[in-house]
């Protein structure tokens, strides 16, 4: 228990020092790209026949600290994150942390559908295909699997929204309805491209959970449980199947930040008004405030997930001494 | 015993092979691999197939990629159009072919560029190894936090949308990806006693990397270009749908997917399903390809799937 203790520090530990690099990389690209939040505000002003002043500019640049020298506006950034003060949106005129909170909940849980559907879809037919080798149903599921595999999000989405249309079973609504107003109305709208990124997840964990398991059903103590006179469901259930799953939970971390690429590109394509939307737009504003908490939401999200991956791996496999 | 190892001495004096018999060798083990890879034989088929196409576009495309013609707008599938026609009367089996070129040339320039660099980068940490290693392996774990797509299409948008972009926006996120497999095979080969005899009579460390450690990781070199070969047609068309990708004027596939799924009132599922498929089979075969060169070259995974 006290190796186990040990080990959750030392991978805290990485955690600072993946969002240091993580704010710094992001902090410094934003910084020495042309264009920042203040001329973006005011080019769009001026699109709208509003001034486009140059001296007004500067003396708000120096109001909200852009003028000060680029360590300064680091050190504020953190001190001002560690006082609860995310920052403003230009692109939105309201506080970033507000943008996240309209824009996170609808990613999230298409981002959650995928990996419930993922995970309880792609494992067992991964699995399944493996037990039951050459027969039809291993055809099937890896023909499934290579067409998931070989297409990109959007078209799955493409193909899926034109049959539903053209079948008449579903049309894309009017208006988005946000999950706190009707949970039940909204993830009838989610539901899709949940499925859709969850697919996609459920081809990769397929893929790679059967490979696992063919390896380990070579392997010798599956002879002996054989030797032994264990039925298949023994062998498969009790002695196969923990070896064979624990590269895939390591995998999994890994697909967890292509689940963020999936919603970003099937929200899109069902007009939902997630993180898809949001980004390209507060890129072109150079909305830094809104990027910069982006980026260290995501780092810790992604550090999370790993970690308790990392606990669930020694839970699973008690030779792991964290060491 | 003396005669046998006379025998091997022989055989290793003998005099080397001509140019013509190395080359009659190595097509004798291609055409062994081709007959037990048949998926991997079929992909490389559907690869030359593409280039060729992409290569003579103009030429054999049964019309002018842009030859708009109204009285033929939104014609399904005929002898005379066989994809049909878009919303603009255009000739959709030609706007394809014509598509394979941004697709291929993206994607061949990026992960020429993304995994080459991925390589130096594997080289240099794998093999200096200590404080270098570990800070470069902190900087990749970093970049690794963040889906390739998302980063690219900051990338992009930030330095405004244009091909160049797209490669090099693309190009940057393989090198995280890539860098990981590259490195641990380099610190496989550094532990072999070839490296060690190497430094051992004094090779410098350019040298035993250049000449003993590189061409032993060629060959995952090119099963790793392969994989993300697929995966650039895949980010480069989600780009092109997301609005950020190459100019709207030349024909892509990913804006085709887009203009289909927009006037599927109009046209029906044809405009939709082709450029998909174009999609489909494209990075099909990449990765098939890739899988089979990593069974072939990488003994322990072979036959595992």
């Amino acid at each position: 228990m006290r190796g186990m203790r040990q080990y959750i520090v030392n991978r805290l530990l990485v955690v600072p020092v993946t969002l240091f690099i993580a704010s710094l990389f992001i902090f410094g690209v934003l910084r020495t790209i042309p264009g920042d939040p203040i001329a973006a505000l005011f080019a769009e002003d001026a699109f709208f026949g509003g001034t486009n002043e140059r001296r007004l500019q500067m003396q708000m640049r120096e109001e909200i600290g852009l003028a000060d020298p680029i360590h300064i506006q680091y050190i504020d950034w953190w001190a001002n994150l560690f006082q609860g003060n995310f920052g403003q949106s230009f692109a939105y005129r309201k506080p970033a942390i507000e943008v996240l909170q309209d824009r996170l909940p609808p990613s999230f849980a298409i981002m959650a559908i995928g990996l419930v559907t993922g995970v309880v879809v792609g494992v067992p037919a991964g699995i399944l295909s493996a037990v039951r080798r050459n027969s039809w149903l291993d055809y099937l599921v890896r023909g499934i699997v290579v067409a998931g595999l070989s297409m990109p999000s959007f078209v799955t989405a493409a193909i899926v929204m034109v049959t539903l249309i053209v079948t008449g079973l579903w049309y894309p609504p009017a208006r988005f309805v946000p999950l706190h107003e009707d949970p039940i109305e909204s993830l009838k709208i989610l539901i899709f491209p949940g499925l859709i990124v969850g697919y996609a997840l459920a081809a990769g964990l397929a893929r790679v959970s059967r490979t696992q398991f063919l390896e380990v059903i070579r392997e010798d103590y599956i002879r002996t449980a054989w030797a032994k006179g264990l039925r298949e469901r023994a062998v498969v259930f009790r002695h196969a199947l923990r070896n064979s799953l624990l590269p895939v939970i390591t995998l999994l971390g890994v697909y967890v930040a292509q689940l963020i690429a999936g919603a970003v590109v099937v929200e899109t394509m069902f007009n939902i008004p997630g993180l898809g939307q949001g980004l390209v737009r507060t890129v072109l504003f150079r909305d830094y405030a809104v990027i910069q908490l982006f980026v260290i939401s995501v780092t810790l999200l992604v550090l999370g997930i790993n970690l308790i991956i990392d606990l669930l791996y020694s839970w699973i496999d008690p030779r792991v001494r964290y060491e | 015993m003396a005669t046998g190892e006379g025998q091997e001495l022989a055989a290793v004096l003998r005099a080397p092979p001509s140019i013509l018999e190395r080359w009659q060798r190595a097509g004798k083990v291609l055409l062994r691999h081709a007959r037990l890879n048949l998926l991997g034989t079929f992909s490389a088929l559907i690869i030359a197939s593409l280039i060729f196409v992409a290569a003579t576009a103009p030429i054999i495309a049964p019309y002018d990629y842009s030859e708009r013609n109204l009285d033929l707008r939104y014609n399904g599938p005929s002898s005379e159009h066989l994809f049909g026609t878009d919303r603009q009367g255009r000739d959709m089996l030609s706007r394809i072919m014509q598509g394979s070129r941004i697709s291929l040339r993206v994607g061949f320039i990026s992960v020429a560029i993304g995994v080459t660099t991925a390589l130096l980068v594997a080289l240099t940490s794998g093999y200096l190894g200590g404080l270098f290693d570990n800070a470069v392996q902190r900087v990749v774990d970093t970049l690794l936090a963040f889906p390739g797509l998302v980063v690219a299409l900051f990338l992009v948008a930030v330095f405004s949308p244009s091909q160049n972009t797209v490669i090099g926006a693309l190009a940057f996120t393989f090198i995280a990806p890539a860098s990981r497999p590259l490195r641990a095979q380099v610190i496989t080969v550094r532990s072999n006693v070839y490296v060690e005899a190497a430094r051992a009579i004094g090779c410098s460390s350019f040298r035993v990397m250049l000449r003993h450690i590189l061409p032993n990781v060629m060959p995952l070199y090119v099963v790793v270009v392969s994989l993300f070969l697929g995966s650039a047609i895949i980010v480069e068309s989600s780009l092109t749908f997301l609005g950020v990708g190459v100019d709207p004027i030349t024909p892509s596939w990913g804006r085709m997917v887009t203009d289909g799924t927009t006037s599927l009132f109009l046209a029906g599922a044809y405009l939709t399903i082709f450029p998909s498929l174009a999609i489909a089979i494209t990075v099909f075969a990449f990765n098939m390809l890739g899988d089979t060169l990593r069974d072939i070259w990488d003994p322990r995974l072979r036959g595992s799937t």
